[in-house]
């Protein structure tokens, strides 16, 4: 195969257009603010809030509303919610997780229950389908991103104090805890922003697995987010092709490469460690 | 567990609690506070005394006595209802950046991707704006600020690289980056070796030259009996208060430590602490 029939011609497609922006949009957003949730150690929490978006969306289907709109409501809702219950350790943080999230799934499973044949779309919610992505869903992406990526931008400073040392706020007299809120609402609308391609069930990967990758090859925040943004968007192109040539499931294919991202920069790593320990 | 006993011998006479303030003004008054936990609510009980500027102050007492207590209530990481604190005659509650403090460094993420500068830049956020970045004034401050204690060439170094008295040192810049009119240092001493210690406490006798207020709380009874302008000693309330000669006393640490203080006849005493 030569490069065209690789890389052009996919791209006369419409949807695959859509698709690409789609993948350079989920992978940019979800890997910058992936960045605090794994120095924050929110990996479980960013699980769980994907999981409870479901009746949000289930709910929203069944209503004929704008499921956007059902999983931003649900979404942040129970982003506030658990911001609430575990505020100055009324709960601790993994149990109210556990509490508040696995309800909402299981709420949104008993909706999708009562729906005799429920589409392709909310499978979708679930898997993802890049190549299903409209119009409407590359401009709910955009308007997210710049909300989750402005919001950072203008709060970098007080956002990344937040993560290291939360007390510092306090003894400041600075609203460490709306940051924190703040930080959660963001993740909560990454991860709307991002249903239509990686779906609920992988959306973790893409908080995570860009992130993680770039925190090895990286020492401070600011470069870290740039690897991570870098990592995330090449993950999502490269994906997407896979998927296409391959057929296979574009948000598995995206997740994957990520993965493999990962293991090889982990294994580098270990291989660096391990000589320039023998040498010295 | 580690089993250390420290022995401080002394001829002196108990005196009464000494809470007068000296020449100088003092800079931190703290009123009758009474505060604590849902767990235990009233972890610290009308607890009052002041320090002047310049002074170096020892924050003594056996576990759960309430000296992190004492000093969260000071920062503003615990709220408190009963009782003052002021600084500079300003109530601390709704006056800010004024107490630096520097946690027990077990509670902190080294794995955190910063540098030694941007750990201390941290403390000038409030100071920066919202909305702001960093401008060359800031930086200047952090730069001093690293240089006071003894890290200028090591600005650029990773967190996870420091040693446990170059850790401390860190957090003692962020204080000071933050232009804060006390410091309070939590535990410093504990789990840091004796290198670490020795730094620690060049940095404090560099800092005291520049009239800085120190308030630290530590297990260490040596320390505080020779390094210390004033001692606090404290179990849930104050027991004593004032210079090492007034504070030591078998009857005073027999009333904060109870049956981990032995006395020699004579008055000598001892103190058994699992630190």
């Amino acid at each position: 195969m030569d490069f065209n029939a690789l890389f052009i011609e996919p791209m006369t497609y419409q949807f695959m257009q859509r698709g690409l922006m789609a993948a350079l949009l989920v992978g940019g957003i979800s890997s910058v603010i992936g960045c605090f949730v794994v120095v924050r150690g929110l990996s479980f929490f960013g699980d769980a809030l994907a999981h409870s978006i479901l009746p949000g969306v289930a709910l929203a289907y069944i209503a004929g509303a704008d499921l956007f709109f059902g999983g931003l409501i649900a979404g942040v809702g129970s982003a506030l919610g658990i911001g609430w219950l575990t505020n100055r350790g009324r709960l601790s943080e993994d149990t109210a997780i556990g509490v508040v999230f696995a309800g909402m799934y299981a709420l949104g499973i008993l909706v999708i229950s009562t729906v005799r044949s429920y589409s392709v779309d909310l499978t979708h919610i679930l898997f993802g389908n890049m190549l299903g992505v409209s119009p409407g869903d590359i401009l709910t992406m955009i308007v997210c991103g710049v909300i989750v990526l402005g919001a950072i931008f203008l709060f970098y400073k007080e956002l990344v104090a937040q993560s290291f040392d939360p007390g510092l706020l306090r003894v400041l007299r600075m609203p460490g805890e709306g940051l924190r809120l703040l930080l959660l609402v963001l993740i909560a609308l990454t991860i709307i922003a991002s249903l239509q391609t990686v779906g609920i069930a992988l959306m973790l990967a893409m908080l995570t697995t860009p992130a993680a990758t770039a925190r090895i090859l990286t020492r401070r925040m600011p470069s870290m987010i740039m690897v991570s943004a870098l990592i995330g968007m090449s993950a999502g192109v490269i994906g997407l092709y896979l998927s296409w040539h391959l057929n296979v499931a574009s948000g598995a294919a995206i997740v994957l490469t990520a993965t493999a991202v990962f293991i090889l920069v982990f294994i580098g790593d270990r291989l660096r460690t391990l000589f320039s320990g023998a040498g010295s | 567990m580690t089993l250390t006993s420290t022995s401080v011998l002394t001829t002196q006479t108990p005196s009464h609690q000494h809470t007068s303030a000296g020449a100088n003004a003092p800079v931190l008054v703290v009123h009758n506070v009474s505060t604590g936990y849902s767990s235990a609510p009233r972890a610290i009980e009308q607890i009052s005394f002041s320090v002047n500027k310049g002074e170096r102050v020892a924050v003594l007492g056996p576990n759960g006595a309430g000296k992190s207590t004492l000093f969260k209530a000071i920062v503003g990481l615990l709220s408190f209802n009963e009782g003052d604190i002021s600084i500079n005659d300003r109530d601390c509650r709704t006056s800010h950046a004024m107490v630096g403090y520097v946690p027990q460094q077990n509670q902190i993420n080294w794995d955190f991707p910063a540098t030694v500068r941007d750990v201390v830049m941290m403390g000038r956020i409030r100071k920066i704006g919202w909305l702001r970045q960093a401008r060359r004034h800031d930086r200047e401050v952090v730069n001093e600020a690293l240089a006071r204690v003894g890290m200028g060439d090591k600005g650029d170094r990773h967190i996870s690289d420091l040693s446990g008295g170059q850790r401390q040192r860190v957090f003692i810049a962020r204080a000071l980056a933050q232009e804060a009119d006390v410091l309070l240092l939590d535990e410093p001493f504990s789990a840091v070796d004796a290198n670490a210690e020795a730094e620690i406490l060049d940095v404090l006798d560099r800092l005291r030259e520049a009239q800085a207020t120190v308030l630290i709380a530590t297990h260490d009874l040596n320390l505080a009996a020779t390094r210390f302008d004033r001692v606090l000693l404290i179990k849930t309330s104050v027991i004593a208060y004032g210079t090492a000669d007034e504070v030591f006393t078998a009857e005073h640490f027999g009333a904060a430590y109870g049956k981990q203080v032995g006395v020699f006849k004579g008055g000598d005493f001892f103190v058994v602490d699992d630190h």
